[in-house]
């Protein structure tokens, strides 16, 4: 047993939880702290789960004043017809999610997420970032390996029907009762590293989908566009630099279907309600995993698409 | 995606929903986000603390108010502009009709029972309305979806009924429960299905005996052995007689059922063969001096709160989580068979 006794009321609030997760792992999930970049649909749906769970504090990072495209997969933001008094995106969602769970503090903090020092990192136990461009999420992703505490660290994203998880927990071993005796496991695995992996070396199945995001991805750093600032018309650049990718690391470029390309571009921003609760639901209960150290974390990406509604999970490290 | 034709249709359809729980909150949220502007939902339940973790349309303000109006209420906060139709009633209510049924496009389950999903079922056969049908547990969940003529529909395939617990071995060979039911309840060493014979045990057979109908069959079969020596019929043991007063009633049930009675099934050497044998327990040796009232005499006990009658708050045992020792126990059961006893009087 670890800390304090869970209060009366966190007891009769969480009872139902209790009853799947147990007491032990209700009792670190109180004492945890959860830092997340990026206020869209799937953090909507993530903040959501990890607030109603009993996280012991969720702090926000958006500075941008909301726009009318914020508010199209996003619950917490509400229409009262009064406009949104030019508030940031983060301090719109804090207030609603505090009426969610008032056991849970939730609050924001102003500026760039990648500009932080690496001492404000320590106060958390996992950080979500979500719509930052690549070399925002490397850097994040170095700052947490550097802490002496272990922070996990997740990416995640939503692009019209298609989402991806990426998961890195650094050196985190958990238990796993395999017929009735406990196995640890290890995961590692680092941002960087995986998609520096060659492509080649990648088994058949690998989706579709981790290619194409790669692709659009570099498109956008190559352009200093943020993430999301795309549109069809960018169709013949991004055909280029996937010829470019392809034949630096000997990959078919069938490997890469034009019209997934197509149809990530043409969502842009724009994300598909029910796949951000599907990716908000895995990234929550991933979050609450690696707390509660029960269960077994995804290792190390996570696709879904709701055109075939199919989830897979893919070790995408390397194995050397 | 949906594309600009698929948000048409979902922009004109009627969808009935029936269920605002976990599942319903969610989808109610996310109808709403993807477009649909007709949504009709029925409910018949009112909002309860412990839904407040999962049912996020919900807040401490609501409870005791209806699931279906609330969620409308919640969702008309971030689409104000959608028309949402609650209905605090039962989906079995004839109300809610063939013709009724056929005004939607589709009808989407977030029920918890079997029976109600099984008339949902029919209605949409009879109207022809595809259904979506989901249902979790745990970790697990499930959807499937049902429309006439094409795929099968929720009772072409037999559903596994609830399990039913053979109550006659439970009195036979009590080692899985009255032996322990005090004891070691919540304890090490202990499966599910022994917790499911506790509960079954102490709810249709010794509840029944104390608190039903007396003169009904029942199972439970008690050999009273009294301190004289003689034998008397099982069934005044469970009567409290003019000569005593609550406490030693209790004391009597106890001695009888944890202790008199587990000898008796002791003597029979064949049962206990290849069986961990049961520890009779008598109540003088866990609380030899008699219980000190709570609050005052048990005659001035009439301020117990109607609404919030509980042996665990009255003995002042906060959290449900920790494992009472065979002491607290013993305590609970005087103090529930109390508070039991007089709270019925009054009514």
């Amino acid at each position: 047993m670890d800390g304090e006794e869970l209060t009366a009321q966190e007891t009769e609030l969480y009872d139902r939880q209790i009853r799947v997760w147990g007491v032990n792992a209700q009792r670190r999930l109180s004492k945890s702290h959860i830092l997340v970049s990026g206020m869209n649909g799937t953090v909507a749906e993530f903040c959501k789960n990890v607030v109603l769970a009993g996280v012991g504090s969720l702090t926000l990072v958006d500075d941008r004043v909301v726009a009318e495209g914020d508010v199209l997969a996003n619950f917490l933001i509400p229409l009262d017809g009064n406009g949104f008094g030019g508030s940031s995106l983060a301090e719109l969602c804090c207030d609603s999610l505090r009426d969610f769970n008032p056991m849970v503090r939730v609050s924001v903090e102003k500026g760039e997420i990648s500009q932080f020092e690496g001492e404000f990192f320590d106060k958390f136990d996992a950080v979500i970032i979500s719509r930052s461009p690549l070399a925002a999420k490397k850097i994040i992703n170095g700052i947490c390996r550097k802490r002496s505490k272990r922070i996990a660290f997740y990416t995640v994203d939503c692009r019209a029907s298609v989402g991806e998880i990426f998961v890195d927990l650094q050196n985190y071993t958990y238990s796993q009762m395999i017929l009735l005796s406990y196995e640890i496991f290890t995961v590692i695995s680092f941002l960087q590293d995986a998609i520096a992996v060659p492509w080649r070396t990648l088994p058949r199945k690998t989706p579709k989908l981790y290619f194409a995001m790669r692709v659009i991805e570099r498109f956008e750093m190559a352009e200093g566009r943020k993430p999301g600032e795309i549109s069809l018309s960018d169709l013949p650049g991004v055909l280029t630099l996937r010829k470019e990718l392809c034949e630096l690391q000997a990959l078919n470029e069938s490997h890469i279907p034009v019209d997934l390309l197509e149809k990530l571009l043409a969502a842009g921003q724009r994300e598909f309600p029910p796949v951000c609760a599907v990716i908000g639901g895995i990234l929550g209960q991933e979050v609450i995993k690696a707390i509660s150290g029960k269960g077994d974390p995804i290792k190390n990406f996570f696709f879904y698409d709701a055109a075939d509604g199919k989830g897979i999970i893919e070790d995408i490290s390397n194995k050397n | 995606m949906a594309s600009e034709e698929q948000l048409k249709t979902i922009e004109g359809a009627k969808v009935l929903m029936v269920g605002a729980g976990g599942i319903g909150c969610e989808l109610l949220k996310t109808l709403a986000l993807s477009g649909f502007r007709d949504i009709h939902i029925i409910d018949m339940d009112t909002i309860e603390v412990s839904n407040l973790n999962r049912q996020f349309l919900f807040r401490q303000s609501h409870v005791g108010q209806s699931k279906a109006k609330v969620a409308r209420e919640a969702i008309l906060k971030f689409r104000p502009n959608i028309n949402i139709t609650p209905y605090h009633a039962n989906v079995k209510d004839p109300m809610f009709n063939m013709e009724f049924f056929k005004e939607f496009n589709v009808v989407l389950n977030g029920l918890d029972n079997l029976d109600a999903r099984r008339h949902v079922n029919r209605l949409c056969l009879a109207a022809e309305v595809p259904l979506v049908e989901s249902g979790t547990t745990g970790f697990l969940g499930q959807v499937t979806v049902h429309v006439k003529g094409k795929t099968e529909c929720y009772e072409c395939q037999p559903k596994p009924t609830p399990k039913t617990y053979p109550v006659c071995t439970i009195t036979s060979t009590p080692s899985k429960n009255q032996g322990k039911l005090v004891v070691r309840f919540g304890r090490m060493g202990m499966s599910t299905q022994d917790f499911v014979h506790c509960i079954v045990w102490a709810k249709d057979l010794l509840f029944a005996k104390l608190f039903g109908d007396r003169t009904r069959e029942n199972d439970l079969y008690v050999r009273s052995n009294d301190a004289d020596g003689s034998v008397k019929h099982s069934e005044d043991i469970f009567e409290q007689s003019p000569d005593e007063d609550l406490e030693q009633y209790g004391r009597k049930i106890y001695d009888n059922i944890f202790g008199h009675s587990i000898e008796a099934t002791l003597s029979n050497e064949e049962t206990w063969r290849n069986r961990n044998k049961p520890k009779p327990i008598y109540i003088r040796d866990i609380l030899p001096h008699k219980i000190a009232k709570p609050n005052g005499s048990l005659e001035e006990n009439c301020a117990i709160d109607d609404t919030n009658v509980s042996a665990m708050a009255s003995l002042g045992l906060k959290n449900p989580q920790d494992v009472w020792s065979l002491e607290e126990s013993t305590r609970i059961f005087m103090e529930a068979l109390r508070l039991f006893t007089e709270k019925r009087k009054k009514v």
